[in-house]
């Protein structure tokens, strides 16, 4: 096989073709070996040769030395690294990307390489200088993928057509070339991709966005309250048909208010430290509890031990005076307006609460009656209660708030066979009690008969109150 | 996926106007301005996925879409477009990088090595802009074990914003090449 290079030969240079940088790729690729070069020009062509003895040993060395050394390979590979602002023939951009085509590989009547070779091309401006980040593998961080790291990926695309080897699905194939550049990251001495994640960012590589009023609220996206609501949403609920169908309508009543909700913070840091401890921190309390009890079937002694070590590690609900309390309360009730404060930030929050997320059954259900029931929870414990007690009511408040997943139009378009699934993943993740259980089945059995289920659990504290009080 | 009509009177995003300016170190930039009409914050893409040009009719089309894109088998991976959110009843400028000249592979002397022709931008007369959106942000869809982010972006937008504007491109140093 042969490999080249492809040399700018316009007549002025546009700088669209970087062939120093494909160069320095390939010697990274080779691990430094001093017995990589070039050899004279032919046309637009720079012909890579790697000649034995090789001094750099281990399996990127070796991929390389086959592409270009093993005569029983064709057809050639040529190499072309790319200003950020190179167009495919079709018009996408290359920015923060890298690519293999076959020879004459044509999609919809476009012919993306008119050549005889199999074509690598990649961005060695990584993304305008920005750099290009995709998923860490065992975390939700991301990692940098370096020029020679992108080189790496496309030359197993490339290693792969040339070897009739390419995996039956692109899925396949992806997984593959990505197996084979985490090999490049061994070699760099850097973070595995995750295999399974063929995603990429351009900028500073971390952790990705989330959940936008917790992100505003805790001051980064990085933050580990943050990284819980995306796990919660993400590797629970969301993977069920009916789960998805669900956040997808809480998806559209949360976004009618929360970007307001985030400028408000931006612009008053009293209302973001307030939303942080006394809505996000229960919610989070509450959302740990709820797994505790269902995936982590917790005893209810266990239980009522991690409510109390919630409430310890909360220091802004353990100093909250019971007054406040019950003005919170009050508040994710609906029941806050025309509300005793001058703080115009806390009014205007008060009343997009009350005409924009409470009126959603959706956004009270999942983000504000938890709220509700752990704040109810913390009400009993400093009335004195014991917590074997308080978590008694919380489990009963828990059971009934479950019961009361809005359904969504999706159950009705199940069959059988897939409501029973979807049931036995909710039972899994959810729906812990009995009473959850039978009361989710008649609502949904209501539901799918044509008649109206109930509505989600009405905004009232009394059930918890009065067995605290 | 058929797309849907955006320039259609009530639709809540429109491209307002598209001007091209260079930066102080010379650099070619489109400024975008987007409007939200409706009483919802609209999220967009704010990054250019592609340009297309039609020498006949000098007409620019600068994509913050995925839409008109074919996509190919082996890239490295699907590069997230960059968001930005438009404040009900608010602006918002966009700014993108714009490049010199457009690129195309066409076949060279050498079978081995396809030829690079570039046309300049400056050729352009007339652009249009096409914007998607959407009243929510994109979600990955964990139930799609494909993985497969194309065909979940290409599912996303609610509409497209699409204007046309003239343009002139300030004058700068690139010509037609061959090479």
């Amino acid at each position: 096989m042969s490999m080249f290079i492809k040399n700018d030969a316009t007549p002025q240079g546009t700088g669209m073709v970087k062939p120093d940088e494909a160069f320095l790729s390939l010697v990274s690729i080779s691990n430094n070996d001093p017995q990589i070069g070039e050899g004279p020009p032919s046309g637009d062509l720079l012909p890579v040769l790697y000649q034995h003895p090789l001094t750099s040993t281990g399996p990127c060395p070796t991929r390389l030395d086959t592409l270009v050394n093993d005569a029983t390979l064709m057809p050639p590979i040529v190499v072309m690294a790319v200003a950020g602002s190179f167009m495919l023939n079709d018009g996408s951009s290359m920015s923060g990307n890298g690519v293999t085509l076959r020879p004459n590989e044509t999609h919809g009547g476009i012919n993306f390489n008119p050549s005889t070779s199999i074509l690598v091309i990649y961005d060695a401006e990584q993304c305008g200088g920005t750099g290009i980040c995709v998923k860490q593998e065992g975390s939700s961080d991301t990692v940098g993928s370096p020029n020679s790291v992108i080189l790496f990926h496309e030359l197993s695309h490339a290693f792969h057509i040339a070897t009739g080897t390419t995996a039956a699905t692109s899925a396949a194939e992806e997984v593959a070339a990505e197996t084979d550049e985490n090999l490049m990251r061994d070699q760099l001495g850097i973070a595995h991709r995750d295999v399974n994640d063929h995603t990429a960012t351009c900028g500073t590589c971390g952790a990705p966005v989330c959940c936008v009023v917790a992100t505003v609220a805790t001051g980064s996206p990085y933050s580990a309250r943050v990284n819980e609501l995306r796990q919660v949403r993400d590797r629970f609920l969301r993977r069920a048909e009916t789960g998805f169908s669900f956040f997808e309508r809480l998806f559209e009543d949360y976004y009618a208010f929360s970007p307001q909700v985030c400028v408000m913070m931006a612009r008053c840091e009293a209302l973001r430290s307030d939303i942080e401890r006394y809505y996000l921190a229960p919610l989070i309390h509450f959302l740990r509890l709820v797994q505790l009890r269902t995936v982590g079937h917790a005893s209810p002694a266990r239980l009522a031990a991690a409510l109390d070590e919630e409430l310890a590690s909360s220091p802004g609900l353990r100093s909250l005076d019971a007054a406040t309390l019950e003005l919170l309360l009050d508040l994710y009730a609906g029941r806050s307006l025309p509300l005793k404060s001058t703080d115009a930030a806390h009014v205007e929050l008060a009343r997009l609460l009350e005409e924009r997320a409470l009126p959603s059954p959706y956004v009270d259900w999942a983000l504000v009656h938890p709220v509700r029931i752990f704040l109810q929870a913390v009400q009993a414990r400093r009335a004195g209660l014991s917590a074997p007690r308080v978590w008694r009511t919380m489990a009963a408040a828990m059971d009934q708030w479950a019961a009361h997943l809005p359904i969504t139009d999706v159950w009705q378009r199940l069959s059988s066979f897939e409501r029973r699934r979807e049931l036995a993943f909710l039972d899994h993740c959810l729906l812990r009690g009995r009473k959850a259980r039978r009361g989710f089945r008649r609502r949904l059995a209501a539901t799918l008969r044509g008649r109206s289920s109930s509505p989600p659990a009405a905004r009232t504290n009394e059930a918890v109150k009065g067995q605290a009080s | 996926m058929s797309r849907k009509k955006d320039n259609e009177r009530g639709a809540p995003l429109v491209v307002e106007s598209f001007s091209v300016r260079r930066d102080d170190k010379g650099a070619l930039k489109g400024e975008i301005t987007l409007v939200n009409r409706g009483a919802r914050t609209i999220q967009a893409y704010g990054s250019v996925r592609g340009l297309l040009f039609d020498p006949a009719t000098k007409l620019l089309t600068v994509l913050l879409s995925d839409q008109r894109l074919l996509g190919v088998q082996h890239a490295s991976h699907f590069l997230l477009p960059r968001a930005v959110a438009v404040d009900p009843g608010g602006k918002r400028l966009v700014e993108v990088p714009l490049p010199e000249v457009i690129t195309r592979l066409t076949p060279g002397p050498d079978p081995r090595a396809p030829a690079l022709t570039t046309i300049p931008l400056s050729q352009a007369e007339t652009a249009e802009v096409e914007v998607a959106w959407s009243e929510q942000p994109f979600y990955r869809d964990p139930r799609d074990q494909k993985g497969d982010m194309r065909e979940q972006f290409l599912r996303w937008p609610q509409g497209f914003a699409v204007s046309r504007f003239p343009v002139a491109i300030p004058s700068g140093e690139a010509t037609a090449t061959r090479g």
